[in-house]
Order: C-alpha cells, then sequence, then structure tokens
C-alpha cells in the first residue's frame, strides 16, 4: 500500500528565533526571538497563528528562553534582558493583566539566560541569569523564594526533574563545564556536582524515559554530546558522540531510549539525531534550516515521530522522521580497493561480519561497528602476479641480439615461471619475424646492449663509488633512484632533445653554445663519442674524470681497451651494410629464411597482441613491440604501441623496478617515450663560494659575482672546453694547465690549499677504481 | 580463491569507509567513521605500521584517494561533514593544505583526476552538485556543476587520459577531460569539459532502476574501449562500454544481479579485473575471460576464514 508521505511544515516568519517551547500534549507552540512572541497551533499539516503576543513594537527585551508550564497551558515565562521572568497569561494574551507589576521578577543583576517551569507543581519556575545566579519562584508570590549559586559563570540551562521520584531536582548547566543536581529546598549547596565539558555546556537534557532516567546528555562547545549516568556520585561517562560542531542544544527523542537530537550554534544549519551507541555516524539528519537551528522540541507520546525546530532564519519547521536523510545508507561498509600492483585487493569489512541473516534483524546503530582490515592476493592463473611481472622485467632480453635470440631467450624466461602460453607466443614471433621483413628496422644501440646483460653490474659499481664518497646510503629507493638517473643520463641523448637544445637559446653552456655536432651527441653515434673522447688524448697522469659523475661510463670503459673501439667500428660497418641491404631489398626475406613465404603471417602477430592486450597483459604487448623494433607500427597504430608501453612503463614503476623502464625509456623508438627521459631533468650550478645554488646559465654566480670557472693557474677563465677540478677542494682549471701541474706535483695549485688532490696511485690498481678522481666539466 | 595475506590493525573505532594503497602499494589510507584518517607503511612481508593520524573532519570520513606521486605524497580525503580536505606531506608531517567547504551537504565521493591534467580533484555531494577543484598558481581554483543529480550525488569517477590524433589535425592532442557521476536519479551522467571551467552533459546512461552507489571508469590507457562499472541499490552491476567517446553510443550489459545491494566497485590496475563488494560483506572478483563474457574468478566467502588469520 501506498501510504502518502508527510511532508515537513515550514512557516516563515521573517524574524530570528531564538527558542520555542510546546505544551506538554504538542498541541500548541510558542516561538520567542528579540522581535517576535508567537503563539502556533500545532496540526498535522500546518501551523495555526493563534495569538501574537507582542502588541505594536512594544519592546520584548526577550533574551533566548521561553518556557511552557506545563500544567497551566495558558502560561508562558519568557526571559528577559533586563534580569527579570515575565510570566505571560495567554487568555488574557497579555503579561500585564495577570497583574500589574508582580509578574515581573527583578532578582538577577544580568540578563536572565533560562527560564524553567517545575513539572509537577504549577506555582513553581526557576532563572538562571549570566552572572551564574539561579532564582525560584513562587508566581503566586511577589519575591523569589529561593536562592542557589555555586559559581560565577553564566547558566546556560536548567531542567527540572522529569520525573516524581525527583520532581524537586533540577539541573543546571554553565559556562566552566560543569553540571549540578540542586533540590528546591536547598539551597546552600548542590546535591551532585560533576564536570561535563572543559568548556562551556549548552544544554542538559534528563533522559524522560522511565527505565533510564538516570541518564543525563549535555551538549557542549567542545562538540561532544556525553551521556552520563548521574545516579552514582561521581557520575561517569556512559557514551559520547562526536559531532560536527559546537553542541548548541540536546534533547532526547521520547519514544527512543538511545536517540538524541541536537543541533548546533555554530558553523552547521542541520538537526542531527543520534544513537548514543554508535556515536559518530548520526541516526538521522534534517537539513531545512538555512540559518543556524536554535532550538527543538519534540512530540511526545503516540506522536512521536516528529518534531519541532527553530532558527535564525525565522523558520518553523515541523520535521517528521520518515523524512530524514539517513546518512547510513551513504555509508559504505566495506572498503575495497584494488591495489596498485595487478594482483593485491585491500578491503575492510565490519567486524561482526559473517551472519547476514543475523544483520538484516541487528540493529545496525546496535554499537561501534570497527572494521578489519585485509590484503589479500587473488590466485587466479589468468591474474598475473606481480612476483612474476617482476621476474619477466628484470629478464627479458629486449634489444641486444637478433630477433629470434631474444624471442628464444624471453621464451625461457617465460617458461621458468610457468608462463606456457607467453613463452608458446614468443617463438612463434620469433618465428613470424623471421619470415618477414617487420622485425628489419630494430633500433640498433651494441654499448647499450652490453648494460642491458649486466644491471648489477651497474648496482655494484655504483655502490662502490657511493661508499667511497659521501656516505653510506643503504636506501634501497634511494640507490635505485640513482642507478636510474645513471642509466639515464649515460644513454643517448635522443634526436628530439638535441634538437631542443639546439632551438631553446636558453640553455646555457658556458660561455658558448653547446656544440652539439661536435659533441657528437645523439642517433646511433655513441660510439663516437668515445672516439672523439679518446682522440682527446688525455695524459694518463690524470684520471679519466668524470663528467660530474654522470655520464660516460662507456667512455670509460672504451678509453681502457682501445680493442674494443676496434670492434665497435667495425660493427657500425657492420650495421651500415646490413642497412643498406635492408634498404635493397625492401620487400624480401634474408637468405637462408626460406624460400616461399606464401601466406602473409603478420595477421597472426596482431591478433596475438590484440589478444594479450585484451587479457591486461601490456607486459607482453610492450616486449614484443619493443623486440620487433619500430615496423610494428606498420601493423598496430602507433598510438596503440605508445599506449601499451607507456601503461607497461607505470607498472615497472608502481613496481619499483626503474632499471626497466629507465631502459625502455632508453631504448624505445618512439619519440615520444623517449622524451620522458627528459622530463624533470636540469642542471643547477653551485657556487663553491657563497655556496648557492642556481638554475641560471650564466657563468657567473648571480650573488657573488665570481666567476665559476676560473683558472687557478693562469687565472683566466675556462672559456670553451673542458673545465677540470679536484672533487675534495674544488679547484681546478683548464685541462691543460692541470694536468701540467700534476705530472710534477700531487698538490694542489692554489697556495694555502692542502688538498692532496692526486693521491698516489698503487701500481696494479686500476685508475677509475682510485677513491679521487679529478672532475671533469664541460664549460 | 583469494589468499588472505595480512591483516591490518588500524585501530578505527567504527566502521572503515574506504581503504586505498597509493602509487607503490607501500603505503595505505584509511578512513572511517570515527572522523580519522590514518595512513599506514605496508612492507612488502604484509607488515604494516601507522604513520600518520590525519584529524580534521568533524564527521565520518566516506572516502579517499591519493593524488600521483609526481605530486608527491598528496592525499585527498571527503567526509559527512560537508568539507573534503587535501592532505599532503611536508618533511615528514602530513598537513592540510585545503579545505573545500562549498557543498552544502555531506561530500559522498572525491578523485583525483590523470595525472596529466594537472593537480586536480573533483568531488560530488548529497547537494546534488560536483565540484572540480584545480591547483593552478598556487591556488585551488573551484569549479561547480550544479544539479549534476535530483536527490543526491554519490559517486564520482575520472576517465583515464588519452590522446587523439585526428585527421584534420595531425597534432596528438589530449581529449577532454570526463567525468562519470552516479546519483540517487538512477542515472550514470557523463560530464565533459568543454572550454575552461565549462562542464557540460555529455550522455545520460540510463538502466538501473533506484540509486546508483558507486561508478567507477577503467583507468586503462592501454584499451582504445572505454569502460565504466555501475552498481546500485537494485543489486545490478552493469558495464558500460564504448568504442568511440565522441560518438557518444554506450552498450550496457547487466554483469550479473546479486542477491543483496551492490555497495562498491573497484578496477584493477589494467582493467581487467573488477572487484565488487555489496551490503552482504562479501567483495568478489570478476574477469571478462571472453569479450563480453564476464565469469566470477573468486570470492571472500563470510565464512569463518578471517576469524583464524
Amino acid at each position: 500500500m501506498n501510504v502518502r508521505k508527510k511532508r515537513n511544515v515550514v512557516l516563515h516568519l521573517h524574524e530570528p528565533i531564538d527558542a520555542l517551547c510546546a505544551t506538554r500534549s504538542h498541541s500548541m507552540v510558542a516561538v520567542a526571538g528579540r522581535n517576535i512572541l508567537k503563539v502556533f497551533g500545532l496540526k498535522d499539516d500546518r501551523f495555526e497563528p493563534k495569538l501574537d503576543l507582542r502588541k505594536s513594537k512594544q519592546k520584548l527585551f526577550f533574551s533566548g528562553s521561553v518556557s511552557w508550564s506545563p500544567l497551566k497551558e495558558n502560561w508562558i515565562a519568557s526571559s528577559s534582558t533586563t534580569g527579570t521572568v515575565n510570566l505571560w497569561d495567554l487568555e488574557t494574551q497579555n503579561y500585564v493583566s495577570l497583574s500589574h507589576n508582580e509578574p515581573h521578577f527583578r532578582s538577577h543583576k544580568a540578563v536572565t539566560t533560562k527560564v524553567c517551569f517545575h513539572e509537577f507543581n504549577e506555582n513553581l519556575l526557576v532563572s538562571g541569569s549570566k552572572d551564574g545566579t539561579i532564582w525560584l519562584y513562587d508566581t503566586r508570590l511577589a519575591e523569589p523564594v529561593q536562592f542557589f549559586s555555586a559559581s560565577q559563570e553564566s547558566i546556560r540551562d536548567i531542567q527540572f526533574g522529569l520525573d516524581s521520584a525527583m520532581e524537586d531536582l533540577f539541573v543546571v548547566a554553565d559556562d566552566s563545564g560543569s553540571v549540578r543536581f540542586w533540590d528546591i529546598k536547598k539551597g546552600d549547596r548542590p546535591l551532585r556536582e560533576f564536570r561535563a565539558s572543559p568548556t562551556i555546556v549548552f544544554s542538559v537534557a534528563l533522559n524522560p524515559q522511565g527505565d533510564s532516567k538516570s541518564l543525563i546528555a549535555t551538549g557542549g562547545r567542545d562538540k561532544f554530546i556525553r551521556v552520563w549516568d548521574w545516579s552514582k556520585v561521581n557520575p561517569d561517562i556512559c557514551y559520547s558522540v562526536e559531532t560536527m560542531a559546537s553542541v548548541g542544544r540536546v534533547v532526547w527523542c521520547p519514544d527512543n531510549n538511545w536517540h538524541v537530537a541536537s543541533c548546533f550554534n555554530m558553523t552547521d544549519n542541520s538537526i542531527h539525531i543520534w544513537d548514543i551507541r554508535r556515536p559518530y555516524l548520526p541516526y538521522a539528519a534534517f537539513n531545512d534550516h538555512n540559518q543556524l537551528c536554535t532550538d527543538i522540541s519534540w512530540s511526545k507520546g503516540s506522536s512521536a515521530d516528529k518534531f519541532v525546530s527553530c532558527g535564525k532564519d525565522g523558520l518553523l519547521v515541523l520535521h517528521y522522521m520518515e523524512n530524514a536523510h539517513r546518512p547510513i545508507q551513504y555509508a559504505n561498509n566495506v572498503a575495497l580497493d584494488y591495489g596498485s600492483t595487478c594482483d593485491e585487493v585491500v578491503f575492510a569489512v565490519p567486524s561482526r561480519m559473517g551472519f547476514p541473516m543475523d544483520r538484516r534483524s541487528n540493529d545496525p546503530f546496535g554499537r561501534k561497528q570497527p572494521s578489519f582490515l585485509y590484503t589479500a592476493n587473488p590466485k587466479d592463473p589468468f591474474i598475473a602476479t606481480s612476483q612474476n611481472i617482476v621476474f619477466l622485467a628484470k629478464n627479458y632480453k629486449l634489444l641486444g641480439d637478433s630477433v629470434e635470440e631474444l624471442c628464444d631467450h624471453n621464451a625461457i624466461i617465460a617458461e621458468q615461471i610457468g608462463e606456457e602460453h607467453v613463452a608458446y607466443t614468443w617463438r612463434m614471433i620469433g618465428l613470424l619475424c623471421t619470415q618477414s621483413d617487420i622485425a628489419s628496422n630494430r633500433p640498433k644501440l651494441k654499448s647499450d646492449s652490453h648494460q642491458h646483460h649486466s644491471p648489477s653490474a651497474d648496482l655494484k659499481k655504483d655502490d662502490h663509488r657511493r661508499s667511497g664518497g659521501v656516505g653510506q646510503s643503504s636506501d634501497e629507493e634511494d640507490r635505485l633512484n640513482s642507478v636510474n638517473n645513471e642509466l639515464l643520463l649515460t644513454g643517448t641523448i635522443p634526436q628530439s632533445v638535441q634538437q631542443s637544445l639546439a632551438t631553446s637559446a636558453d640553455f646555457f653552456f658556458g660561455l658558448s653554445e653547446l656544440n652539439l655536432d661536435g659533441l657528437m651527441f645523439g642517433g646511433s653515434n655513441e660510439m663516437m663519442i668515445s672516439r672523439s673522447c679518446s682522440r682527446l688524448s688525455l695524459v694518463s697522469s690524470v684520471d679519466i674524470m668524470k663528467l660530474k659523475e654522470e655520464a660516460f661510463d662507456s667512455l670509460d670503459e672504451a678509453d681502457e681497451d682501445s680493442d674494443q673501439e676496434e670492434e665497435l667500428l667495425d660493427d657500425l660497418d657492420d650495421e651500415n651494410q646490413e642497412s643498406n641491404r635492408d634498404k635493397d631489398n625492401e620487400i624480401s626475406v634474408y637468405p637462408g629464411a626460406g624460400t616461399l613465404p606464401t601466406w602473409d603471417s603478420l595477421p597472426m602477430l596482431k591478433t596475438a597482441l590484440e589478444y594479450y592486450s585484451n587479457r591486461g597483459d601490456v607486459q607482453t604487448c610492450a616486449s614484443i613491440c619493443l623486440v620487433i623494433g619500430e615496423k610494428i607500427t606498420k601493423l598496430i597504430p602507433e598510438n596503440q604501441v605508445e599506449l601499451w608501453i607507456f601503461s607497461y612503463l607505470e607498472i615497472l614503476e608502481r613496481l619499483n623496478l626503474w632499471n626497466t623502464s629507465a631502459l625502455i625509456i632508453k631504448l624505445c623508438y618512439r619519440p615520444r617515450i623517449n622524451q620522458l627521459s627528459n622530463e624533470s631533468t636540469f642542471v643547477k650550478i653551485y657556487c663553491k663560494k657563497c655556496k648557492t645554488t642556481s638554475m641560471s646559465a650564466s657563468p657567473k654566480c648571480r650573488k657573488c659575482k665570481q666567476n665559476y670557472y676560473l683558472c687557478c693557474i693562469c687565472e683566466a677563465i675556462v672559456k670553451i672546453g673542458i673545465w677540470v677540478e679536484c672533487p675534495d677542494c674544488g679547484h681546478g682549471g683548464h685541462q691543460f694547465h692541470i694536468e701540467q701541474w700534476f705530472s710534477k706535483f700531487n698538490h694542489c695549485p692554489v697556495a694555502m690549499c692542502n688538498c692532496e688532490c692526486r693521491p698516489i696511485i698503487n701500481k696494479g690498481m686500476k685508475r677509475d677504481a682510485s677513491g679521487s678522481s679529478f672532475k671533469r666539466l664541460l664549460v | 580463491m583469494v589468499s588472505i595475506s595480512a591483516r591490518i590493525e588500524t585501530g578505527h573505532r567504527d566502521i572503515v569507509h574506504d581503504a586505498q594503497m597509493n602509487y607503490y602499494g607501500t603505503r595505505l589510507a584509511t578512513c572511517s567513521s570515527d572522523h580519522l584518517v590514518k595512513i599506514f607503511e605496508v612492507k612488502p612481508n604484509g607488515q604494516s605500521y601507522p604513520m600518520a593520524e590525519l584529524v580534521g573532519h568533524d564527521g565520518p570520513v566516506w572516502q579517499i584517494n591519493w593524488a600521483h606521486p609526481k605530486y608527491d605524497n598528496v592525499l585527498a580525503s571527503c567526509s559527512h561533514d560537508r568539507k573534503a580536505i587535501v592532505w599532503k606531506e611536508i618533511n615528514g608531517k602530513w598537513q592540510k593544505v585545503y579545505e573545500y567547504n562549498q557543498h552544502d551537504a555531506s561530500i559522498n565521493s572525491i578523485a583525483w583526476a590523470p595525472h596529466q591534467f594537472g593537480l586536480i580533484f573533483a568531488c560530488c555531494s548529497t547537494d546534488n552538485s560536483i565540484s572540480i577543484i584545480e591547483f593552478q598558481q598556487d591556488i585551488w581554483k573551484p569549479t561547480k556543476i550544479f544539479n549534476a543529480h535530483d536527490q543526491g550525488c554519490n559517486a564520482i569517477s575520472w576517465a583515464p587520459a588519452k590522446t587523439s590524433k585526428s585527421l584534420i589535425d595531425p597534432q596528438e592532442r589530449m581529449e577532454p577531460k570526463r567525468l562519470v557521476s552516479a546519483g540517487n536519479d538512477r542515472l550514470v551522467k557523463i560530464w565533459k569539459e568543454e572550454g575552461p571551467d565549462n562542464w557540460v552533459l555529455e550522455v545520460e546512461l540510463e538502466g538501473h532502476n533506484d540509486w546508483v552507489r558507486d561508478v567507477a571508469w577503467a583507468q586503462s590507457e592501454s584499451q582504445t574501449l572505454s569502460t565504466i562499472a555501475s552498481c546500485g541499490l537494485d543489486k545490478r552491476v552493469i558495464i558500460w562500454r564504448c568504442a568511440d567517446l565522441n560518438e557518444k553510443k554506450w552498450t550496457s550489459r547487466v554483469l550479473t544481479v546479486f542477491d543483496e545491494v551492490v555497495w562498491h566497485v573497484s578496477w584493477s590496475l589494467c582493467a581487467t579485473v573488477l572487484a565488487i563488494s555489496g551490503a552482504d560483506n562479501k567483495v568478489s572478483l570478476w574477469q571478462e575471460r571472453l569479450p563480453n563474457e564476464w565469469s566470477k574468478i573468486s570470492d571472500t566467502d563470510d565464512d569463518s576464514r578471517y576469524d583464524k588469520v
């Protein structure tokens, strides 16, 4: 059956409302503000205007509290800024008519902040004031009958006992955070007193339910609603609810032992209903007010599904529980994240999970529900584990030998971890490539393949230097990073950078532009570098100096044995021949690879790649593309190839496989990927004198105007060529001068510098293994 | 099969609503009803150590999201208290660097844009709107899509950054930014940025017949197809597919109908495996073995296995 929803009733009064109170039967409600004091009849679907107690422009001096006598439906008490309590008679609609002066109680020396009627005696009411005093009045008497005071702090809230057993009790909250229980007959000291909050307590509420009447809720500036059992001498916190903002008012919901409604007097306009057993997640929320909500009053008895609230925005709202926003509907019970690597799932489930049947009947607000957090690995033959990816990434050979050899090698690698299918694919690709010219245009960087074969050797070398150098940073990531840098920098600078360097003039190397042609960067000319460098004929007394300890590791090697150089030259010739051959017969096949390539095998290759792509195995896709080389783009859109490689690079990065990732970036034939190695690569210049760093390309320090490159021997600026310096004392100069000097001396050429720049090298010791070597910089 | 490798003691006092691994899988961030965001360091052996506790939210924290590591260690969180907070680790200490409070109701979901676009996050709220906040020249600049979903917006997810090459313009260009959102109006909507700060509705996907709880755009750059998974109170998980985003032709396929409300969907890195969790507190993993054939590959059944760990 479709029951029509009861809609919230909203009435706009155009005046800020500070307080409201309802009759015990909830048939009428009085609202009060600085310029307003009205009474409305409460119907299910509307507010009926009954009385306007403010006559013309009469001043109300209203100060924030109004109370309806629970026994006499025509009496309302309101607080006033003058320190009085005004008692209104609704029948005559005037507080004056009850008696001319008598209902005006003027006892407080400051603003009255709270008035409250006795629940069982129609004549009694108490009022609290900013000066910390509380007075008990008998409406039949002109003078207050009892005085209570325990502190100088402003009174914030007062409530009379709701039960006949404690009818003469009332509870008071004040700015000091204390809550005190008083007996109306005992004005000398409170019955009970406890500290409910370190700061102001704005509101207290006694639980109206018979069986938990010893509970009292307090709400204050510290954003907590706390529930205390005050039957004990030293009340302790039973529950505490952490709310969003400073709590302005707390009210128990009459139909539920555990529910507390609250509104805030700062930052938040909503009304929340909390289940005190689940202290973080509101049970329900109402967002009908546009400004701060100031007061709440619940219906009692059978119609406990609604309440009235008022706010600074002048709205008087009748809320129905069925219109509540329930945050639990938005609460995700199970946290779930597919981890950054391929085979890890993180999930958190509520601790009481496991009994779905129970769960439905259980109140989700019955208690806190801490979660258990797990990490798990899906075990499935179709999901690549990160272990496997790491193994393959580290051991795949992507470059160097012929395609067939690479494919064979990779097939064996894949077999080692049981990836039979991938191994089979590699074998097949090896065969297909011999049948076609698809793999003929592969990048040929012989010197790179040397590094690729022994990444571990690189690591060791790097380690060695580090330990001999600055510190013993054993942090793995750090080390990997440095290796990464090195790999990046030792690589050939790709064509694109060369271009960008040449075109962008703001990058300045010393006094003249970097002569790229002369230095032979780029392309496949790495061996040219080594050759040209070796032709610099460095005198043996000076160690081969490293270019800012980065590049030219290959240079060292090349210089070491000139045999290799010859080999390289031969290789180069070979390659030229080979590429010439390729050009000559573009379509034909290699001699000896069979004479009848009658069917086109390339679609198979495409199918294989698509298969792995759909399976999400970008590792296989990217590796195949790299092995086959640039001509794969005739088969597969280059966009797609790039995407595979990009994705593979991302996986490698996530797995901290910096070596492999850097290698792929370096080897890749796609310029967009190659460019990655230039991202966030920059040179900073360090001034030895004033110890500042600068990104500017000027040869002079910006701060101290000192020229960076003054030869310490001839005292001229090192203009073009190579600047040589001692890494210990930093003194240096023209390469020629330094070489000359150190052929005679071991100490630093600068007077007063006691540095032993040239350590005595033991015979038989390898040059580049020496601890201290000269740094060389291109200037 | 799923084998539980570790159980992490979070110390959260109430339900953990979200847990996210960072890019490298070395840190785990969790958020809970108890207003806290916590960060744990996860060692390769599965052990974890608490690193930080981020205090700043005044309500249950619904979601968290790590930014790409190229922006350093940055984490965003959103909460029922209407705030979205960006946290950053500066000199080893986590600090609040930005607080976004221009929503009128609970912020239900938060997500960082693909790193290629810059440091941008989007969040969506029960107040029906979506905010996109971009960090530009040291300023966080918000843009808002009002009335994105009637009755509130539940989830948001970014499309992966892709490049496209048109025949006319040989220069490679970034595809415009796209977002997918899910809401209580039973719709999944795709939004596209046309010109600076101007987001327009591109497609409305109809298929759910109750609130849509979660939506996830597969973050796979390697696949040409665009894939979105969505789930909702109607107990369904729907996979949406599109070959060309500009043609706006989406096909839908109901993965399966579950016995319980489905809360959450999450794609694996290569978008091949979909993890689904529901109100029955089960997590199941699904994989597309054949085109458009999804099969359940594992299930964390609710037996006593968890207790043994």
